[in-house]
């Protein structure tokens, strides 16, 4: 519950302040956002599954987007689209963790 | 998963530390804010692009494409062209370097040839010993002339070196180099070719004959493998004599 209400507060902070975000920024936010997603489905998930350890999660939540910025960036200093590889390994655990709380919720 | 998930759950603070659970929730919601507001944040930085294309007519749109279209095209142009630029530079960098190297290697030879720069290599000696005094200096004119006919690259008379501008003569019965007397016995050095300058002066009849022939001289020929010839001593200057165009 205190999680979803933080959700919903960063979302209107972020509405209220209007951040701006640079060209260059974007695709860097764009990876964390997505590994910071992958965080929370796997927080979600670990909660339904009562194995939840917010020590773990946050840890998670922190090295998860700090690793998909570092290599983005490395693969732009390498010339190669690294961003491609961080979407897809996280867009497949955020379907598996999602597949997951399906399960948890409406069993199966 | 097992990482973002927490299966671990012997990593769990001690569930007897209230404080520290409420803290460790804190930063949980503090996380999960984080994510609000970065995708938030992200999600409006794309919106504006998008919203902004989406704005335009068709018509502008093509505009926009057009020109930006054309922008490229431009600037890889202007790629070419530095491209093009840049091997130019090259090329002419490389041909100054050729004639400065040219330029250094010839003047190195007119140093040697005017007689500005001492000289060392192989070459031959000629000792003439005139115990008698009846040597004239015409006979090393004669001398110096074979040695040269001879391929000689650098000549000295009793250590001073005979130049583009060097003039034999006698003065009250001495012989003189550049107006200075020299005496006998006479040193002559070559430097050049040793066999041929050696076969030069024993021409049948040529130089080492002539002066052998005279009344008490004593002519010493021999090879040299490294023999040293010094710069003149006053460079030539010319005071009336200007190139030609």
């Amino acid at each position: 519950m205190l999680a979803l209400i933080s959700l919903v507060l960063g979302a209107v902070i972020a509405l209220v302040l209007r951040p701006t975000v640079s060209e260059d920024q974007s695709r860097y936010l764009a990876m964390a956002v997505v590994a910071a997603l992958d965080s929370s489905f796997g927080g979600l998930r670990a909660h339904l599954e009562q194995t939840f350890s917010d020590r773990l999660f946050v840890l998670a939540f922190v090295s998860n987007a700090a690793v998909a910025v570092v290599l983005v960036w490395i693969g732009d200093q390498l010339g190669a689209d690294l961003a491609t590889a961080v979407a897809v390994v996280f867009g497949v655990r955020i379907f598996q963790n999602v597949a997951a709380v399906r399960r948890q919720v409406f069993g199966g | 998963m097992a990482e973002a998930t927490g299966v671990g759950s012997g990593l769990n603070p001690l569930p007897s530390a209230p404080v520290r659970q409420l803290g460790a929730r804190a930063l949980v919601a503090l996380s999960v804010g984080l994510v609000g507001f970065l995708l938030t944040a992200q999600f409006r930085a794309t919106q504006g692009v998008t919203a902004q294309l989406e704005a335009e007519s068709e018509q502008d749109l093509t505009r926009i494409f057009a020109s930006l279209n054309e922008e490229s095209a431009a600037l890889r142009d202007e790629i070419a062209d530095l491209r093009l630029e840049l091997a130019a530079l090259e090329t002419s960098a490389a041909r100054d370097e050729l004639a400065r190297e040219a330029g250094a290697r010839q003047l190195e030879e007119l140093e040697i040839l005017a007689g500005l720069v001492p000289a060392r290599g192989p070459g031959v000696g000629v000792r003439i010993a005139d115990p008698s005094g009846s040597f004239e200096y015409e006979l090393l004119l004669d001398l110096v002339q074979e040695l040269r006919d001879a391929g000689a690259e650098a000549i000295s008379v009793n250590g001073r070196r005979v130049g583009a501008s060097t003039a034999f003569s006698s003065r009250r019965g001495e012989v003189t180099v550049d107006g200075r007397p020299v005496s006998a016995p006479y040193e002559v050095v070559a430097i050049g070719d040793p066999a041929t300058l050696e076969v030069g002066l024993r021409i049948p009849g040529g130089a080492a004959d002539t002066l052998a022939a005279l009344d008490g001289v004593a002519v010493e020929v021999e090879r040299r493998s490294d023999v040293l010839v010094p710069a003149l001593e006053e460079p030539p200057s010319f005071k009336v004599a200007t190139p030609v165009e």
